[in-house]
């Protein structure tokens, strides 16, 4: 699976690197991660590349996940799963997040735990 | 003025939580089996006795650990539907695992059970027993197969109608 992870916080980036390493998952897992707009804009004026699925922060300090997902949905991966993996769950950005394409919209966990069994749900959905 | 409602669904996985948000949301049923993760979410508007109500259905993946974790997607709902799958005897045992969060966390919301996949003739006996041992926990029961559109608009329709009572 190519794994797209847009994410500029540390913490919740090692926790989701560590979750999927220890889930010794069977796929062949390729994973790249955008960190900034700057990333974010330099990725999507790159030349095509096969990801599977995206794994969104919605509350990047730099740029908003609703104008993230708009970007990818007007570009050349309009239809990638966009999964968005946030802490915040106010009713009208997830009815904003599903009006502009998002596949799910999940809250992160507060334990390692809990965040290994989404990651294992996400994989068992979107893996192939 | 319009009243807006937000309405969760409860229960276990593949019980049929999605397929009746779907059955509600525009009348579709689709085979395929696909998890929910976290959350989906959509709104319809209901007319009730001359009232616009609009209902901000969510539809939260199913699970024991989903109800009982401090995340947030049960918070302040007005509405749950409770469901479970007459064929599958762990969703209706678990039901008073879901009633026991309920009472505590969310006991403000109003709460109606949905026996769900009625369809499956085999299995209709345990509707007699779920009846019997729930009819004084919930303000409804509904017999329901989202997959032939039986009892799903009736069930959203009576929920709409108890916010205005």
């Amino acid at each position: 699976m190519n794994l797209l992870i847009i994410e500029d916080n540390s913490l919740d980036l090692e926790i989701i690197s560590i979750a999927i390493s220890e889930l010794k998952l069977n796929d062949d897992i390729s994973i790249q991660i955008l960190k900034s707009k700057n990333d974010i804009l330099n990725f999507l004026n790159s030349p095509k590349t096969t990801i599977d699925v995206i794994l969104s922060d919605m509350n990047l300090i730099e740029i908003n996940g609703l104008e993230i997902i708009k970007m990818f949905k007007n570009e050349k991966y309009q239809d990638v799963p966009y999964i968005f993996f946030t802490s915040s769950l106010y009713e009208e950005e997830v009815e904003e997040a599903y009006l502009n394409g998002a596949s799910d919209y999940i809250i992160k966990p507060e334990s390692f735990e809990d965040n290994c069994k989404v990651i294992k749900k996400i994989f068992e959905v979107y893996g192939k | 003025m319009k009243i807006s409602k937000k309405i969760c669904l409860v229960g276990d996985e593949t019980v049929g939580k999605t397929s009746i948000s779907n059955r509600f949301s525009d009348n579709s049923f689709s085979e395929s089996y696909k998890a929910t993760i976290g959350v989906k979410l959509f709104q319809k508007t209901l007319n009730v006795n001359s009232r616009d109500i609009s209902l901000i259905v969510w539809d939260i993946q199913g699970g024991k650990e989903i109800i009982s974790s401090p995340q947030q997607y049960y918070r302040s709902a007005h509405g749950l539907f409770f469901v479970c799958d007459i064929s599958n005897e762990a969703s209706i045992s678990n039901l008073d695992f879901y009633i026991d969060i309920v009472k505590t966390k969310y006991h403000s919301a109003k709460k109606f059970l949905l026996i769900n996949k009625i369809d499956l003739k085999d299995y209709l006996h345990n509707i007699e027993i779920i009846e019997k041992k729930y009819s004084n926990l919930f303000s409804g029961i509904f017999k329901t197969s989202a997959k032939e559109g039986i009892g799903v608009q009736e069930a959203f329709i009576k929920m709409a109608e108890s916010f205005i009572e």
